[in-house]
Parts: C-alpha cells; structure tokens; sequence
C-alpha cells in the first residue's frame, strides 16, 4: 500500500514499478479481450446494452417509490431491512445485529459496499473477527493490503507474493504452485465457514418486485457466506436495484460478459431474506442494509447517471491510466474511470484529484455495459461545481488569460507577433531536456512555433492575389 | 434507524431530474436469447454442448439402463450427500455407495460427493438451476469435490430468462435459487484458471431419460 | 446536394506550430473543387480551457468562434477530431442556461465538419487519385472515433491511394496519452501512455503514421525525437496532398 497522499505521487511510484506494470498491462488486456470477444457473440449486444441502460436509469427516476416497494416486499417475506446514511450508521446498524446475535466471528464474501465503509476496522475494533473468503480478497487480508481491482483484487501480486504471504501469516511452506495454493485457501476457508456465526455479503442485484437479493460468485464463497452460517446480513448500495426477475436476466447476462467474458457468472445466487423458514438448509435469520453514504447527493447531481453502473470493471480493464498505475494509485475504494467519479462522492472524504486523472479518451464510456457518459462526468468534476477545485493558481490564472486573449482576435494577434520576436521560431523541434518549468520535455521533444501563423499567411496571400 | 430511513428518502425526492433520458427502445426488447424453434431433444443436446465448453463432464445415455449403470460407476467408493430424488431407487444408491445420507451431511470432512437433480437446466448457457428446500439440501451441490447432476431432457428450457420467468413461478416455493454454471473457479492469481476454490472442482452431468419413482422407494 | 464552398476551422495547433497542414487542407479540398473560405476573427473553439473545467474562461472564447462563423455560410470543415468535437457536441451544452446563445451555438455546432467526414461522408470521395508507395499504420485519435464516431473514413481515404497500404497491430484504438494539459499536469504518466502508444506503432512495422489529430501527432513525433528516432508523422491531409503531387 502506498503512503503517498497524491494521484501523481502514487501514480509515480506505481510506474517506477516495471513488474506491477507489465503484469497490470498483461491482466487488464486478457480480460478485455474476452469481453469483446464474448460481447461479439451476442446477435445484438448493443441492444442488450440499451436495454441494460434503459431499465437501470428507469429504476432510478423513481428510485423512492422502488425503494419502498422493495423494502415492502421483503418485511412481507419476513426478511429485516435497515438503513443506514453513511458508513458509521452502517456500521453501528451490522454490529448491533450481531452483538444481538452473540456472532464472535464473520465470513465475508467479496463487497465493494463493506470495503467502502471499512466495516472491518469497525467489526475488529467491536472484537469480531471478519475473515474475507474470496480468495484475492483473503490473500489482501492476510497482507494488510487493499483491492486494487474490483473483479480481480490481486491484480497487482505475483504468484510468489502470494505464497510468501501464506508463508508468513499462516505458517504454511508453500512454493508458487497456482494450484497448491487454492488448495490451502479452500482448505483454511472452508474450516472458516463451518465455525462463524454470521455471513456478510454485497449484493450485485436488488429485485424489487419480489423482494430478492441477486449475488453472483465464480468461487462459491458466496453460497457459503449465505449457507452456512445461521445468521446473513447483506449490505447493498440503494442504486443496486431491479424491476423484476426479466431484468435481472438481462444484467446478469451483460454482467458476466462486461467482467469477464463469461456467458454466466459460475454461481448466481438468488436469496429471498425471510423466508428462511422454507429451507433448513440455509441461515436462520437475514438482514438487508441499504446504504446511501452518499448515493442521494449524486443522484442529486450532475453525475447522477454513475448510479447505473453495475461494478463489472469493464472500464479498469480497458483505461489506458488504469493500465499504466494500477488500482492502489487512484486511493479510493473504486479504482479506474468508474472510481474517479464514485470514491470522490461516497463516504466522508468528498473530493478528489482524480478528475484530472484522464485524458477524457472515451474508451471507458465504449466499454461500459451500461453505456454510462463517464468523460462528461470527469469534465463535471472539473469544473469544480461539485467538489471544489484542487488545481493552483498557476492554472487557473492561465487559463484565465487564456480566455481573455482568445476571446479577443486582434489582441491574440498582436500578442503571438509580440511572442515570434522573442521566443525562437521555425519548422524545427528542439530537445530542452527537463530544466522547462513543466514535464513535457522530460518524454518528448518539443515542436517551435511557426514563424508566421496560418491565418497570417493566408492573409499575405489574399493581400498579394 | 428510521431518522436515516426519513433523511435518505428526502434527499431522494428532492434531487432534481440530473437523469439523462434513457433511449425510448421502439419495440421491447426480448431479454432472452430466444428458442430458434428448437425440438426439446435439440435443446438437451444443446444444453450439453454448452456445458462441456463451460468445463462440466456431460454424459448422454441412450437409455435410463445405462445412465444408471454410469451413475452407480460413479458412486463407488464415495461417501454420498443426496436430494431426495425420485430419478432412483434410494437402496439401490446405497448399495452403490460407501455411504449414503440425506439432508445436511453429519460429516462435511467424510462427504466426498453431492448427488442432485435439478429444477431445470439452461440451454443456452449449459447451466443448472437449483432451488434449496425440502428434500433439496444446498450441501449436496456446495461442499463436495464432486457434484453429479441428474437431468431430464423435460428439464431444459430455452435460456436464462425462460428459467427466470418459471422461478417466478414458484411462488412460496422460493426461499434461495442457485444457477449453477460449471465447476467453482477462481482466476485470482495471475489470472490463472483453477477449478474447485470454493465449491465443486468436478461437475458431472447425466442426461436420461430417468424414470419418475415414488420418492424414498426401499 | 454537394457543396461548393466551405469555412476553414484550421485550428489552434495548426495555426499556431503547423500551418503547412492548413494548406494542405486546402490543396485537397481545392483538387475537389471546393472553395476555401477563412474568418479571420476566429482564434480557438474553447475546448482547453472547456477540458479543464473552466467553464466561464472556455465560455469567452466559444462565444467568438461563434460570432466568427455564424456570419459566414456552409460547412466548416476543421483538420481535428478534437476540436470538431467539442464544436458538435460541447459548444451547444456550454450555454445550455441561455437559450439564444444556445441556439446560436447548436447552429454553428450543425455546420462543423471534421476533415475526413467531409471528404467521405458530404463529398463521397475515398478516391482522389492520388498515387504513394507507402506502408501506413493510421493512429485512430479518440475524440475523432469514440467523440464524432468517425471510425472508417480516414481509413477508406488512406486505402484509396494507390499503391498505399495499411498496417495494424493490437490495441491500435489506445489513447496516446496527450490530452492536452494533462500531457503536462500528468506528465511521466502521459509518458508511459506515450511509449505504451510508441510500442504499438513499432509493432505495426508501418514507415508512416498517419493520424487526424495534430495533438496526437506532435505528442507522438516529439516522444519518437526525444529518443533520437526518426519517424515520418503526418496529418491525413499532408499524406493525402503528398499522394498529389
């Protein structure tokens, strides 16, 4: 993890780093090269994403009266529902539940939602032990370190790191054998499962017309997290929801496809909290926390719109930025395009300079299932009106200038004339090396002037003609 | 807990139309995949291909006989977690076994194979939909290193919004759905593939024709 | 029907650092019998100051492209992806608080041409005639194909040279990493970007590159000077107008 408390800094850092790149650029580029091919297999995947898109904002212009039917549907299933602000009502809420429940010990199944309100240091500092089953997700535990991918959390560790931190924290005396090390995660999880008293998932999905949660695995952690323990308690974003089982369809299908290339995600669980009593083979007891921390005031702005986007991370995988940094250098929860727009407006620290983090190249908003405009948000962010600037003055007073001068045609004239008799001029490029007040000469040469404008020229030709 | 309740959902009514307008789809959109007027033994043949290429082991017996006889092949030696089928004779399993039991397994470290069947089965994408309840533990297809499916060719529907649109079906009967599309996988080391993190490493499927016994048959 | 004459938006970079682009803008437009017109109040469309999030600065300079070319008639035509972009999309929602502004901006905005798409799309031309032995790898700068959507033309109208023929590799749809100031606030990330960008093209083999954008270009000409290596980098029309003469 990195102490740097920039985007540049740690971006700086994560580029020094030529193993992290290579290995980021290697991941990020199979997986979008599933994602294409696999989008290319359906008949009309542009479709299917509008469909996707329509259903999702859809749910959100109405995102009260969905909440409520939602919430309504679950009390009459017998299920808890609860809500919570922001991250410490959140926690308060997960910890009262278990306290009551005697629960000593939680097993976790891969939420962004709980890494958003670091519900662990609030689970440890109550002594409740949150064990994390994904397996990327456990190796990050045990490591002290954080997801730097939302589908892939260890993105950034080799398969050396992984056994030398099983090595270190478990005792085990594993060599980097891919296989040999599932092997000891399936085995120390799976005693995990059989002794904690409660299970914490996300939930990738909310239907609201019959009061389900939808929680898609590839591992399995999550039907263990939700099967075995006698006590589930389900922590959801209130964007995350759906009209009806149709719709889910459609998600799941563009979920699987926009993560990883997959037709379907391995194991799609669907859980109707309350009706526990219909199956002993599951827990006795289930709680569904909606979380705003945040969510109200996008939807109550400009960047309303990120509230569709289903966390498959389609635009990490294909950001040229993400690509280069990796996700510890964005220092949020939510790394990549995606994380500019959301970790910036969720929880307490509002703000950020990631906005300035992107070349706005649109390859984010192609890649995204749900064809979410995320370049017009970043150029949003900008403008300040949402979180306040972070740039200096240096900026702000050329660009200042800038509007001054080339809002004025014949002073911007006069001022590029004045420039062409001091600054050199020419056809030629000239290689200054890094004294310039600004980085572009450190990686390229720079290009002169012209010695008379375009306009100018044009100008002397129609006075000569 | 009610003041969040009451101070989330203000905010929620007073946030102002930021929403960009959604495109006005002209027709609606079938969210499936649709049938192509396949017969139901195109789609169990279907539904095999599509398993294989999501790595289960698919079997297609020409006869209920032989599928048995695979079956009983596979039981040997293990120690078994079983639905309360009605595909087989429940004696005729335990005589076939090392050990048979139903229910929750009363020792999860001995179970070495889950046996189920299945509420139905995916055409499109090879996948098993499991609904947990009486007589349909989830153990049996979560905590083995095999899972062995038992399949009808009446099983199979189309795509996952069919499935989805019978689950709505189901009424009460809905408590957890499992949708269960290959062996358990992980990818999270260097995005190596590796089977059976979690959940089953080896899934096996039998498609027959299976007789329809009175359930717990001696 | 065809125009016959048209307003020439060359463009801050091109106005300012290479002008010979313009000419040659106008040297094919002219081949194809289209009168060339430029205003000679515009300066720039805003789009720097409109990227970086200073709405009332970019505001400024939007409003006197605006006043240069709504006193003219006919297509604009811009040697930019980029700045046709911001012209199309951006002008029209800079003023979206005032109506008649607004207006005024979504009509000059419905004029913007960017190079190529006038060529193939207004004029249907992919065939000029021209003749180069070249091997070209075609850059596909982002606000051209992802912003205006201009993803085959360029392409038809390098194909349609005879004797050209165009080399790609993986990932050839990748930003360069220019992006204007952030090539500066950014810069030893825009310089990864920047030799991620390098490599691809090197892996196309091509001995021209050959792109619609001239901050794409000089970013990617001065990274392949900066090592000492030496590249032929060129606007469409420049290759185009090379292939004419």
């Amino acid at each position: 993890m990195s102490a740097q408390d920039t985007f540049v800094q740690r971006a700086d850092e994560a580029l020094a780093d030529h193993d992290l790149g290579r290995s980021i650029r290697h991941v990020t580029g199979l997986l979008d090269q599933r994602r294409r091919e696999a989008s290319a297999s359906v008949p009309d995947f542009e479709a299917l994403k509008d469909r996707a898109r329509s259903a999702k904002l859809g749910m959100l212009a109405d995102l009260e009266g969905n909440l409520l039917r939602f919430e309504e549907k679950i009390k009459a299933n017998g299920g808890h529902v609860h809500w919570a602000k922001d991250a410490e009502d959140a926690n308060r809420i997960i910890l009262g539940i278990l306290e009551k429940s005697g629960a000593k010990k939680v097993v976790k199944s891969k939420s962004m939602a709980t890494e958003e309100i670091e519900l662990n240091h609030a689970l440890e500092a109550a002594g409740v032990t949150p064990v994390e089953t994904d397996l990327g997700e456990y190796v990050a535990q045990l490591k002290g370190d954080k997801p730097s991918h939302i589908i892939l959390p260890i993105i950034h560790m080799t398969r050396q790191a992984v056994a030398d931190t099983f090595n270190e924290k478990i005792g085990t005396h594993a060599s980097p054998d891919v296989a040999q090390l599932v092997e000891i995660a399936r085995k120390v999880l799976r005693k995990e499962f059989e002794t904690a008293d409660a299970g914490i998932t996300g939930a990738n999905f909310g239907v609201v017309d019959s009061g389900a949660l939808c929680i898609v695995s590839n591992e399995g952690n999550a039907r263990f997290v939700t099967s075995l323990p006698r006590l589930h308690i389900a922590v959801m974003g209130i964007e995350k929801l759906v009209a009806d089982l149709d719709d889910l369809s459609v998600f799941l299908r563009v979920l699987a496809r926009s993560a990883t290339g997959q037709r379907l995600t391995v194991y799609s669980n669907l859980i109707w909290p309350g009706r526990e009593a219909n199956d002993q083979s599951g827990p006795r007891e289930a709680h569904v926390v909606l979380l705003d921390n945040g969510r109200s005031d996008l939807l109550n702005s400009k960047a309303a719109e990120i509230l569709a986007c289903i966390r498959c991370g389609a635009c990490l995988n294909i950001c040229p930025i993400y690509k280069a940094v990796g996700g510890h250098a964005y220092g949020g929860t939510y790394p990549g395009p995606m994380g500019s727009i959301l970790s910036p407006a969720l929880g307490a620290k509002k703000g950020s300079e990631l906005a300035g983090a992107s070349t706005l190249c649109g390859a984010c908003k192609d890649a995204c299932p749900v064809k979410i405009d995320i370049p017009r948000m970043l150029q949003y962010y900008r403008t300040g009106e949402k979180f306040g600037k972070r740039e200096g003055l240096v900026k702000g007073l050329s660009f200042y200038l800038f509007g001054l001068l080339a809002s004025r045609p014949r002073v911007f004239g006069a001022f590029g004339r004045l420039l062409r008799t001091i600054a050199p001029t020419g056809n030629g490029w000239i290689k200054v090396g890094p004294w310039l007040p600004f980085g572009w000469t450190r990686h390229r040469t720079l290009k002169l002037p012209a010695k008379k404008t375009f306009i100018a020229q044009w100008k002397e030709k129609a006075g000569h003609g | 807990m009610d003041d969040s309740r009451g101070e989330i959902l203000d905010k929620i009514r007073r946030s102002r139309g930021w929403l960009p307008e959604a495109k006005t789809l002209a027709a609606a959109l079938a969210s499936g995949a649709g049938n192509h007027g396949l017969t139901a033994v195109e789609l169990a043949q279907r539904f095999a291909l599509e398993a294989r290429k999501i790595d289960a082991e698919v079997f297609e017996d020409p006869t209920p006989e032989a599928a048995l006889e695979r079956l009983l092949g596979l039981l040997k030696d293990e120690h078994v977690l079983a639905w309360d089928l009605d595909h087989v004779d429940r004696g005729v399993l335990a005589s076939a076994s090392a050990s048979l039991e139903f229910g929750k397994s009363s020792d999860r470290s001995r179970t070495s194979l889950g046996l189920t069947g299945c509420d139905m089965a995916i055409a499109e994408t090879g996948s098993l939909v499991l609904v947990a309840g009486p007589g349909q533990n989830r153990e049996a297809s979560l905590i083995c290193r095999t899972h062995v499916a038992l399949v009808r060719p009446s099983d199979v529907v189309t795509d996952l919004a069919e499935a989805l649109a019978r689950v709505d079906s189901l009424g009460e009967r809905r408590a957890h759905i499992n949708i269960v599309s290959g062996p358990s996988r992980t990818a999270d080391i260097e995005m190596t593939l590796t089977r059976g993190v979690h959940g089953p490493k080896r899934l096996v499927i039998l498609v027959a024709d299976w007789p329809r016994l009175n359930k717990g048959d001696a | 029907m065809r125009p016959k004459k048209v307003q020439l938006f060359p463009t801050c970079l091109v106005n300012e650092l290479f002008p010979e682009v313009g000419f040659d803008v106008v040297t094919v437009l002219k081949k194809l019998d289209i009168e060339v017109e430029v205003p000679l109040t515009q300066v720039c469309c805003g789009q720097p100051a409109y990227n970086a999030g200073y709405t009332e600065d970019a505001k400024k300079v939007a409003l006197n492209f605006i006043d240069a070319f709504e006193k003219t008639e006919g297509p604009i035509v811009a040697p930019s992806g980029s700045c046709s972009d911001m012209v199309a999309h951006h002008l029209p929602s800079l003023f979206a608080d005032d109506p008649s502004l607004k207006a005024r901006a979504e009509k000059v905005a419905s004029r913007i041409r960017e190079f190529s798409q006038f060529l193939v799309d207004d004029l249907g031309v992919t065939d000029l005639g021209g003749k180069l032995p070249a091997s070209v790898a075609y850059h596909p700068s982002c606000h051209l194909s992802r912003g205006l959507g201009v993803k085959t033309q360029p392409q038809a109208l390098i194909a349609g040279v005879k004797g050209a023929t165009l080399n790609s590799a993986e990932n050839m749809d990748e930003c360069c990493g220019f992006g204007g100031s952030f090539s500066v606030t950014h810069d030893a990330l825009s310089g990864a970007m920047l030799e991620a960008k390098m490599s691809c093209l090197d892996k196309a083999g091509a001995e021209r590159i050959v792109s619609c954008d001239m901050g794409c270009l000089m970013h990617i000409e001065g990274g392949f000077r900066h090592k000492d290596q030496a590249r032929k980098v060129q606007h469409l029309a420049q290759f185009l107008a090379e292939s004419l003469r």
